[in-house]
């Protein structure tokens, strides 16, 4: 509606990108229709696959190289597509800007912050700024992204933090004023609280500077955060677009649906995870009918034959989905359906599997973990949060044994880590009481070796009998089938690497596992999936679990008690639920207030009145 | 929906290298080549000639149908020289590359996964031996003992060290922080097993590459030493053998020196190519995005 009122910044109609693959021609995204109103936000929402990046790509006609694009584009009054590459390339920086995921590769390593931010000023005369006036420009447009030390302009961006150097690209992509902002994934790489910072400020520049904002991101709490309209994307194409409080609070695509029941939340503990089965499809290998129909739960017969259009509902809300209107019932986010679960109470036996005191990591002046004393019991699920540099690593790091501790003990089944002399026996204790998954997927894996190779690692080591059948068996207790195990990590998605990571840790039947942001790279419907075989593996393994996160939802979902940790230091503890529902410590209300909520939005509290 | 679609971007460009399944045509070449060099190299008998025997009479002879690629200045046939001659021009470079990766990488991944007093001393070696101009130590070593093939080989092997052992060292250390060989370490899986399983796969591509590279070399350092008359043998045909000695006369028989030149940079290059597309290959197969 608002849309109405406010002119329009960007409108892209019928955008596709076209790529090749196998040498046949491929379609990676079709028909994208987006329209960004000045000064408002519009997200691009969608998981990895589902051409969001593409589609921002091609907004500003910088697709990688291989990939073409057709469809028209205007921004403001002028039509992209009738322009050539040089008058395009003109205007990148001046009406279109872009902000990328990754604040640390961003800017120049070599240049100072103030002149990269005004870099592309010209004065009046059309020449360069001189330094001076550089200068003094710089230290305005740093301080219109909230970066009040002028001493900034004068810093290389590796002096900088994460979120500050995210601030700098911010204040360089605005500089000349561009009519649309798009930034891909912005907070991403960053904290939670942080992340809050930037996405206030994205929303408060895109008013102030009557500037159209497309956000592209993979999280639909961040979306619903900042923007004032939302297209979710799948396959390649939009299956729903509309304001964020029907997409919220009436979703009429089963994906978006789907989307929405996956996203853990942050209030309750859910039985069990909603989930999406299958995967996205690759491009090439999409479905004719409609893409969504192999993994849909409502899927008919004419889905499958026949590729839906996106149809009007009402008011701005659209729909790529044949049965939109029988559906809208069994869509709506039901949230009272599933009582929440009482997180497990602390019944665990007094015998600690871990048991720290006083530990302590320092590297050089710096310390990473300064005296934590934390207890890990049989069964049960412990959560260590914080945000990045809270030495949450360094401390899981430590109960395996792959970083040695500067003072204190770690008594991992009895056996003092941090003592100098551990005999072959002392490990083998250690190795078959805790054993770690990693974070990222993509190295988790030796990409030269077999899945299966990886297992069998752990298998010989304690002496397993028939090699291969254990093999099979780790692989289906973690939900991969036996033949997973002739192929190589590339032919596997990231969400089945991470299985992959937690069955080789479960090869030495470990009590306890060690879990460091294992979901934090994954998708939110593949995330659900690993969440879920946790606490099933929780439950019928009698494992327990130690899971670092940064996401406190995703903490709720699976840990009994949390420690908080800041600076190396151990904040808060407690019951999961106690301390996310009543932090004490200012820093964990901090981090609990920074989790992205929806816009205050008149509508919403009309939908709140009504019984679900 | 939209208009006719006005292409917005650059039109895909198929890329030259690696772009299909299909063998790209200088890799086939490459290929072939090397092939030809391989059944002369196992079937010296299909010389049309003997490649020592000396006629006189036929000396200087440009090509004819009884001597392909004409005669050098003994009368001896050059194509049977140089068919007879593969056997020293590639197994040589072989076995000295090959010798070279091995302890190279075998030193590489001691030091880069070791690290401490390992490394120290494999570095620091490496260090000295890479102050070390090779060719001229090879000369005088060889030139000085007299002692042959066999010595210019081990000398050429050592001095091929320091370079192989940096890069694949560098490597080692990139790849021993990954997770993976954090997880073995962590199930307890044994250091040798894991520079054995984990490390040596990991920079596979690496080696071979370094060990195609390190053939080029070998090719060149070995026929540097022929030419000037150390390691084979008098009266071998050797390639670098034969081409300094008909460089003299290389107007009277332009292929008895351009020939065994020709076919030494022939598989030099083809080596090379070779080696490259198949790292690219066993990189794509590790690379997931």
């Amino acid at each position: 509606m608002t849309s109405r009122i406010s002119p329009t910044a960007l409108v892209a109609t019928g955008l596709s990108v076209r790529g090749v693959r196998g040498g046949a021609p491929v379609g990676l995204t079709s028909d994208v229709d987006i329209e960004v109103p000045a000064g408002e936000a519009v997200a691009i929402v969608g998981e990895s696959g589902s051409g969001k990046s593409l589609t921002a790509r091609a907004l500003l006609s910088l697709l990688p190289r291989g990939l073409a694009s057709s469809g028209t584009i205007r921004i403001g009054d002028r039509d992209v597509s009738l322009l050539d590459d040089a008058e395009r390339r003109r205007l990148r920086g001046s009406e279109l800007a872009f902000v990328m995921q990754d604040p640390f590769t961003m800017l120049n390593p070599l240049e100072r912050c103030g002149s990269q931010v005004t870099a592309a000023l010209r004065g009046p005369d059309g020449r360069r700024l001189r330094k001076a006036a550089a200068r003094d420009e710089a230290v305005r447009r740093l301080a219109e992204v909230g970066i009040a030390d002028p001493a900034v302009a004068d810093r290389y961006p590796f002096e900088l933090s994460g979120g500050m150097r995210q601030r700098v690209a911010i204040a360089a992509a605005i500089a000349e004023n561009p009519a649309v902002l798009i930034a891909d994934e912005p907070t991403t790489a960053l904290d939670v609280t942080t992340q809050k910072e930037i996405l206030d400020l994205l929303e408060r520049l895109s008013r102030s500077h009557r500037m159209g904002l497309v956000l592209i991101t993979h999280d639909l709490r961040v979306a619903f955060s900042v923007c004032t309209r939302i297209y979710v994307m799948y396959a390649g194409e939009i299956v729903e677009a509309g304001r964020p409080v029907d997409v919220r609070n009436r979703p009429r695509h089963p994906y978006t649906a789907g989307l929405l029941r996956t996203e853990p939340p942050l209030d309750r503990r859910v039985h069990r995870l909603a989930r999406i089965p299958g995967a996205v499809p690759a491009p090439g290998a999409r479905p004719a009918g409609c893409r969504f129909a192999p993994r849909c739960g409502w899927a008919e017969a004419d889905c499958h034959d026949h590729h839906p259009a996106l149809t009007v509902l009402h008011l701005d809300h659209q729909v790529r989905c044949r049965r939109a209107d029988e559906l809208t019932e069994q869509l709506r986010p039901s949230r009272t359906d599933e009582p929440p679960e009482p997180a497990v109470a602390c019944a665990a036996s007094d015998r600690a599997l871990i048991r720290t005191r006083a530990l302590r990591r320092t590297y050089g002046p710096r310390v990473a973990v300064a005296g934590a004393d934390i207890e890990v019991h049989a069964g049960e699920s412990v959560g260590l949060v914080g945000e990045s540099g809270s030495g949450k690593t360094t401390l899981a790091r430590m109960l395996v044994g792959l970083t040695r501790p500067s003072s204190g003990s770690v008594e991992v089944g009895g056996v003092d880590l941090a003592s100098r002399h551990l005999s072959s026996a002392d490990w083998a204790v250690v190795r078959s009481t805790a054993q770690m998954a990693f974070q990222d997927p993509y190295s988790t894996l030796n990409p030269h070796r077999t899945i299966g190779a990886a297992l069998r690692d752990g298998l010989r080591l304690v002496g397993a009998e028939d090699i291969h059948r254990r093999t099979d068996e780790l692989l289906e207790r973690v939900g991969l089938s036996g033949d997973h195990a002739r192929r190589m990590p590339a032919q596997l998605s990231g969400g089945e690497r991470q299985r992959v990571a937690i069955a080789r840790a479960l090869a030495r039947s470990p009590r306890v596992l060690v879990c460091d942001e294992i979901v934090s790279a994954l998708d939110v419907s593949v995330q659900a999936h690993i969440l879920n075989l946790l606490r099933d593996l929780q439950v019928r393994l009698g494992l327990s679990l130690v899971f670092i996160t940064h996401d406190l939802a995703v903490a709720r979902q699976v840990t009994d008690r949390i420690y908080v940790l800041k600076d190396g230091e151990i904040v808060e503890q407690g019951a999961t639920g106690d301390v996310l529902d009543h932090p004490r410590h200012p820093y964990t209300q901090r981090l609990v207030a920074s989790v992205p909520s929806p816009r205050p939005d008149p509508g919403t509290e009309l939908e709140r009145g009504k019984p679900a | 929906m939209s208009p006719a679609g006005i292409v917005l971007a650059r039109r895909p460009r198929a890329r030259r290298f690696l772009a299909g399944p299909g063998v790209p045509p200088g890799v086939a070449a490459a290929a072939l080549f090397l092939g030809l060099v391989a059944v002369w190299v196992v079937a010296p008998g299909l010389a049309p000639h003997d490649p020592a025997l000396i006629r006189p009479g036929d000396a200087y002879q440009g090509p004819s149908s009884a001597h392909l690629l004409g005669t050098d200045p003994l009368g001896r046939d050059v194509l049977s020289r140089l068919i007879d001659g593969a056997r020293t021009a590639v197994l040589a470079p072989l076995a000295l590359a090959a010798g070279t990766i091995a302890v190279s990488t075998t030193l590489a991944v001691l030091a880069g996964y070791l690290r401490g007093w390992v490394d120290a001393v494999i570095s620091r070696v490496v260090d000295v031996l890479y102050s070390i101009p090779a060719l001229m130590v090879a000369i005088v070593i060889v030139g000085v003992t007299g002692g042959g093939f066999g010595l210019s080989i081990i000398v050429l092997l050592v001095f091929g060290l320091p370079a192989n052992v940096r890069v694949l060292r560098a490597a080692v250390m990139e790849r021993a922080a990954l997770p993976y060989v954090e997880a073995a370490r962590t199930l307890g899986v044994s250091t040798p097993r894991i520079m054995l399983t984990q490390l040596v796969p990991a920079i596979g591509p690496l080696v071979i590459t370094s060990f195609f590279l390190q053939i080029t070399f070998a090719i060149v350092d070995l026929s540097s030493l022929s030419f000037l008359g150390l390691g084979v043998p008098p009266g071998a045909s050797d390639w670098g053998r034969m081409m300094a000695e008909n460089r003299a006369t290389m107007s009277a028989n332009f292929f008895s020196t351009a020939a065994p030149g020709l076919c030494l940079a022939a598989v030099a290059v083809s080596a090379n190519v070779l080696g490259d597309w198949l790292y690219t290959r066993y990189e794509q197969a590790g690379r997931s995005r």
